[in-house]
């Protein structure tokens, strides 16, 4: 839309006559120039957005990329603790049954010797002091022996305990790294979502700037064009325009969907210069010209859709863009509230639409001061 | 030529007499070859702690307490057993015991000193096994004081038989001496031989009825002793004596 109105403020200069068009062309030229500047500096910024947020992806990547390790190696940790504890276990296990083999074998120990002894001649045998003592000292290293390995039950015991508490604080830790790694994908997927938002805003800006390079090559043609022609009636920046403000008639009903002047593009963050008002109406509606005139250009213009183009003499004119069908050809005088064609249909404006400018030589005014008030 | 009653009465009183005796002398060497065999086998063993019979210099340190002990008045025998030389005698003795017992397969048994007390020493046994703990850090001490207490018996009641027979034996020699001294202070006094004769008769039977009557212990008895021959001797002549001197009773009254 930008490079729309830039085009029609170019044909507006080219209507204000061969002498002064000279210098107005000029001016629009810088001013489309230093629009294009504009664009390509908000280009740059945008690529150094671009960058930002490609570092930004990358450190999001790295940072996904060593929660993932960090979430792997406490799954290995999990797993080596978990293998662990099962060791532990069998080895438990394993303690259990020889304490019972050996609480088994000593209470045998004991009753055979509490038979031994009974059975005993206290009488004669010493032979059988080294029987007695041979026994006593087995029962003793038995006990020793149980006591150990009740000893290794308690450690193992503690050891599974413990091997459980430091897989629950693995478990926790993972499902923290889980978490934050999945926070971190979020954010990954969100900045690479924004990364490809601005790049998709560089191409379009990138287009942006390519079409006004073209618009400002085909606005020097037409205006080449028409300064050899010599069509339009001549008017100086002195020229006034003999109506009074708030007087003239609406093209046609509908509402404003966009003003005159400046507008920011909430998408790309850049502003805009309108030099014209978009009104809205229904699907195919009569435009009527604002004011008595001549019809110096009508046709298709690059992205404008169908244009006509009204002098009103002392450099004055009326930019009609963006309609359907044209009623009037190059050449034809026109009335006041007459139709000169159809509304047209965009996507900005389902239905109909019709875009007006009013301009004193290369001057945008706001046709709204113009226009009469509305209700 | 004494009556036949007289005869008899002499026999059975010396046959009584003998028996007695006999009974006696058997008891007297029960009690003696018990004792001798209780004594023979009594042993008290002193087990060392296993570190004590480990290590270096073990041998000699072993050596010096072997020495030690013998040089013990009371100590009759002292020799080192070492755990080995005890867990191989064990095997002898008792396999399965060994193989039953040590499950773990280590020798539990330490080293130990085997003393073999003198006989005197034994009454006052407690006493000498409380002055040698301080010899060494034994483990453990062991005897079997049954064992002790049945040595102590058996020689206190073989002391009684003794001393019973040998106041018997005087009695008799003395009685026997003073008939024959009367005898030969009045030559028209003579013994008769008869009853002599019956005198030591009875006395031989009384010794066979006495071993006849102990002949079931001996037969089932492990420690079975048969008195010496010249203790029948005597009494085969103690009771002539007696049968000797009866007759000249007789004959004065």
């Amino acid at each position: 839309m930008a490079l729309r109105v830039l085009i029609l403020a170019a044909l507006a200069v080219v209507s204000a006559g061969p002498a002064s068009a000279q210098a107005k062309q000029k001016k629009e030229l810088a001013r489309i120039q230093s629009e294009l500047r504009r664009t390509l500096a908000e280009l740059e910024e945008l690529k150094g957005a671009e960058k930002d947020l490609g570092r930004d992806v990358s450190r999001l990547k790295s940072q996904d990329d060593d929660s993932s390790r960090r979430v792997e190696h406490l799954q290995a940790n999990i797993r080596q603790v978990e293998r662990r504890r099962a060791e532990l276990k069998a080895s438990l296990e394993s303690s259990r049954q020889v304490v019972g083999f050996w609480t088994a074998a000593l209470s045998a120990e004991t009753a055979r010797q509490a038979a031994a002894a009974a059975g005993r001649s206290d009488f004669h045998g010493s032979a059988g002091l080294w029987a007695d003592e041979f026994r006593r000292a087995a029962i003793l290293e038995k006990v020793s022996h149980l006591r150990g390995l009740q000893g290794f039950k308690r450690k193992t015991e503690e050891d599974v305990v413990a091997a459980r508490r430091r897989t629950t604080e693995l478990s926790e830790t993972r499902r923290r790294a889980q978490t934050e790694r999945e926070g971190w994908r979020l954010e990954y997927a969100a900045k690479k979502a924004e990364l490809e938002k601005a790049q998709a805003k560089i191409a379009a800006a990138a287009r942006r700037a390519k079409e006004l390079e073209e618009s400002a090559k085909a606005m020097n043609s037409l205006l080449d064009r028409l300064a050899q022609a010599g069509r339009w009636r001549k008017a100086g920046p002195t020229a006034t325009l003999e109506i009074a403000k708030h007087s003239l008639p609406w093209p046609m009903e509908g509402k404003v969907l966009r003003g005159f002047g400046r507008e920011k593009d909430a998408e790309l963050g850049t502003w805009t210069v309108h030099q014209g008002i978009l009104i809205g109406s229904e699907s195919a509606a009569p435009v009527a010209a604002v004011s008595a005139g001549r019809l110096i250009f009508a046709g298709p213009f690059r992205s404008y859709g169908r244009v006509v183009i009204l002098d009103h003499g002392g450099g004055f004119l009326s930019v009609y863009g963006g309609l359907g069908e044209i009623l009037k050809t190059k050449g034809d005088d026109v009335r006041a509230g007459e139709t000169i064609a159809r509304s047209g249909e965009s996507k900005e404006a389902p239905g109909g639409r019709v875009y007006l400018e009013i301009r004193r030589g290369t001057e945008a005014l706001d046709p709204q001061t113009w226009l009469r008030r509305r209700e | 030529m004494p009556d036949r009653s007289r005869i008899a009465w002499v026999f059975a009183f010396t046959a009584s007499a003998a028996m007695a005796a006999q009974t006696l002398n058997l008891v007297e060497r029960q009690c003696r070859r018990l004792e001798g065999a209780l004594r023979e086998d009594f042993r008290v063993v002193l087990f060392l702690h296993e570190e004590a019979a480990d290590g270096k210099g073990a041998p000699d340190r072993l050596k010096i307490l072997e020495e030690k002990l013998r040089a013990q008045p009371e100590v009759a025998q002292a020799r080192y057993v070492s755990a080995e030389e005890a867990l191989a005698r064990l095997k002898l003795e008792d396999p399965e015991l060994v193989d039953g017992v040590a499950l773990v397969g280590d020798n539990p048994l330490p080293g130990s000193f085997e003393v073999t007390p003198t006989a005197e020493a034994l009454p006052r046994l407690v006493a000498w096994i409380d002055s040698v703990q301080s010899l060494a850090d034994w483990s453990d001490v062991r005897w079997k004081s049954a064992q002790l207490q049945a040595i102590l018996r058996a020689r206190l009641y073989g002391h009684w038989m003794r001393l019973v027979l040998s106041s018997l034996f005087c009695a008799a020699s003395a009685l026997a001496l003073w008939v024959l001294a009367s005898s030969l202070r009045v030559p028209d006094r003579r013994g008769e031989t008869v009853l002599c004769a019956a005198g030591a008769l009875g006395g031989a039977a009384g010794l066979a009825f006495a071993v006849l009557a102990a002949w079931p212990l001996h037969r089932d008895g492990l420690l079975w002793a048969w008195p010496p021959l010249w203790t029948q001797a005597a009494v085969v002549a103690v009771c002539a004596a007696l049968g000797w001197s009866l007759s000249l009773w007789r004959s004065e009254s």
